[in-house]
């Protein structure tokens, strides 16, 4: 097991090298959510600060974690490296491990620069739970980084760009970031508890501000664990069965 | 020893692989032949654990490549038939980055990739970042990465296709060695005469199914004896004279009796009472390529 985290933590950091300043990675990783971030933060007059915030982080951790994850495996998948890598003597989880690794750091990465900005525009940014924020960022990351495998693995690298950009943006508005609860029809609201945007949302939201808006922070704690478990067997299956020549 | 035991393999509801069974003994080449899309390179990247198969397994040296894949891996090199490297990549830098894989460290990687590299002649190009590599090239690196780890076994997928004659050589060469150090050896390939001159057995694969494993032995049997003639011309006359005597084929600007019901002199003797001056005849050694197509013939 110590072996294959090893294993896990050498490709990682090969990816690293490889990866982490390619285009896609930057624009959709970085530059995207920032942008997002910076309009939050610029809307602060419109917006209460407990409102836009914990909204920032998560979209920060969302487009950072999927970009680097769908990166570092379809760039890999379309140059049919990702071959030699199964070759050697790792394992699917392994080389699975490496690659969250990777959303995990990027996750934290797009947090960092988003809290660094509204640190700067709100002149301080207090934790009331920071065990919380830090969970639903370390939770957040890699359950986010997972669906993105999946993506990736199941699908060919262009289709798998179009349905993670549909997944992204209906997290977007529908998992209850960027339109507030009360604006979403109530017909609609459990759809939106579907996307585990939402759990993130409120458990920035509780670490942050002690408040949440959908549900209370130990069954989000809960529900994003459940996604983490489902995910993980899941994206393996896939993992196993989707590797095409 | 690589053993594959029962594989089925699926693409969607294409049955790739229909329960493939054979062996390659220690010290034995073993030749895997078969049409385009018969599952040759299937069957091979299933064996190196790149692909997963849907029921059966692999088990090289022993060891499950789908239960105890790392152990596997541990023993195994692989050449596939258009090796993919990070472009971007020096050959010897990514050799060591690879070797990391199998617990060897920088330095010794270093001095081990310099040596394999001299090995398949690619000694001078280790510091070549690999898009520059030709693909001759990339599978001289190929091999030089398979053998990281000494392994015992070996699989080449089309390992001959895009080599230059000298290239070909050197594989035939190394193959050979491999065997007297007693390793395993599969190769697939469509140059069925190198098959011929390396292979001490062949497994003959068709639509997904194994049809037929023969010994070289078993296919020279096989393959009736032949008659190659070349006379001053061909013509339907020549065949029909022919035709008494046996099948006849024209190919290219000779005309080949197979299986001929008369000897080499008696035959130039009623040729030239027709009128057709033999400028030249030979027995000819039966060939893999026609055991293979009367293979897949009775197949289809």
């Amino acid at each position: 097991m110590r072996d294959g985290f090893v294993r896990a933590w050498y490709i990682f950091y090969y990816d690293l090298k490889k990866y982490y300043l390619k285009a896609p990675v930057l624009s959709w990783g970085i530059l995207f959510p920032l942008t997002i971030v910076l309009v939050l933060g610029t809307g602060f007059g419109a917006y209460t600060y407990s409102r836009m915030i914990p909204v920032g982080f998560t979209i920060a951790v969302l487009f950072a974690s999927t970009s680097i994850v769908h990166v570092a495996v379809a760039f890999e998948k379309m140059s049919g490296s990702i071959n030699q890598l199964l070759f050697l003597p790792v394992k699917s989880w392994e080389v699975a491990l490496a690659k969250i690794l990777g959303g995990l750091l990027y996750g934290f990465i797009g947090a960092g620069l988003a809290g660094g900005i509204y640190y700067y525009l709100s002149h301080g940014l207090g934790f009331i739970h920071p065990l919380i924020y830090l969970y639903s960022l370390t939770i957040g990351s890699i359950v986010f980084s997972l669906i993105t495998l999946l993506i990736v693995f199941w699908l060919d690298p262009v289709p798998a760009v179009a349905v993670l950009n549909i997944v992204r943006f209906t997290m977007l508005f529908l998992g209850g970031l960027l339109i507030p609860k009360p604006m979403i029809p109530p017909i609609i609201r459990p759809l939106v508890l579907f996307f585990p945007s939402v759990y993130v949302n409120d458990l920035f939201n509780y670490g942050l501000y002690n408040r949440y808006d959908y549900v209370d922070p130990y069954t989000s704690m809960i529900i994003l664990l459940i996604y983490l478990f489902t995910l993980v067997f899941v994206a393996y299956r896939i993992m196993l069965r989707i590797l095409k020549p | 020893m690589i053993v594959i035991e029962n594989v089925d393999k699926y693409f969607g509801k294409f049955k790739a692989l229909d329960n493939v069974s054979f062996e390659v003994r220690n010290g034995e080449i073993v030749g895997y032949v078969g049409l385009n899309g018969a599952g040759k390179t299937t069957t091979i990247r299933i064996a190196v654990g790149v692909l997963y198969p849907d029921k059966g397994d692999v088990l090289i040296n022993g060891y499950s490549i789908t239960r105890e894949k790392r152990k596997a891996s541990y023993h195994v090199g692989w050449v596939p038939e258009l090796p993919i490297f990070e472009p971007d990549a020096k050959a010897l830098d990514y050799f060591v980055y690879l070797a990391g894989y199998y617990g060897i460290p920088a330095g010794e990687a270093r001095r081990m990739g310099r040596e394999l590299f001299e090995k398949v002649g690619i000694g001078e190009a280790a510091d070549k970042k690999l898009k520059q590599y030709s693909q001759g090239m990339k599978k001289r690196f190929a091999l030089a990465v398979s053998m990281i780890n000494n392994p015992d076994n070996f699989l080449f997928d089309e390992v001959l296709n895009g080599l230059d004659p000298e290239g070909i050589a050197f594989f035939r060469k190394l193959a050979l060695e491999f065997k007297r150090e007693g390793r395993a050896v599969l190769f697939s390939s469509h140059i069925l005469s190198e098959v011929e001159n390396l292979a001490d057995r062949v497994v003959f694969i068709h639509k997904g199914r194994i049809i037929a494993v023969h010994t070289m032995e078993e296919i020279k049997s096989m393959a009736k004896p032949a008659l190659r003639i070349k006379t001053d011309r061909v013509d339907e006359g020549l065949v029909k004279i022919l035709g008494e005597y046996g099948e006849v084929r024209v190919k290219d600007d000779a005309v080949y009796l197979i299986n001929p019901s008369i000897d080499s002199s008696s035959l130039i003797e009623k040729l030239s009472q027709k009128g057709y001056r033999v400028e030249e005849i030979n027995r000819v050694r039966p060939s893999l390529e026609e055991v293979f197509f009367k293979i897949i013939g009775e197949q289809k």
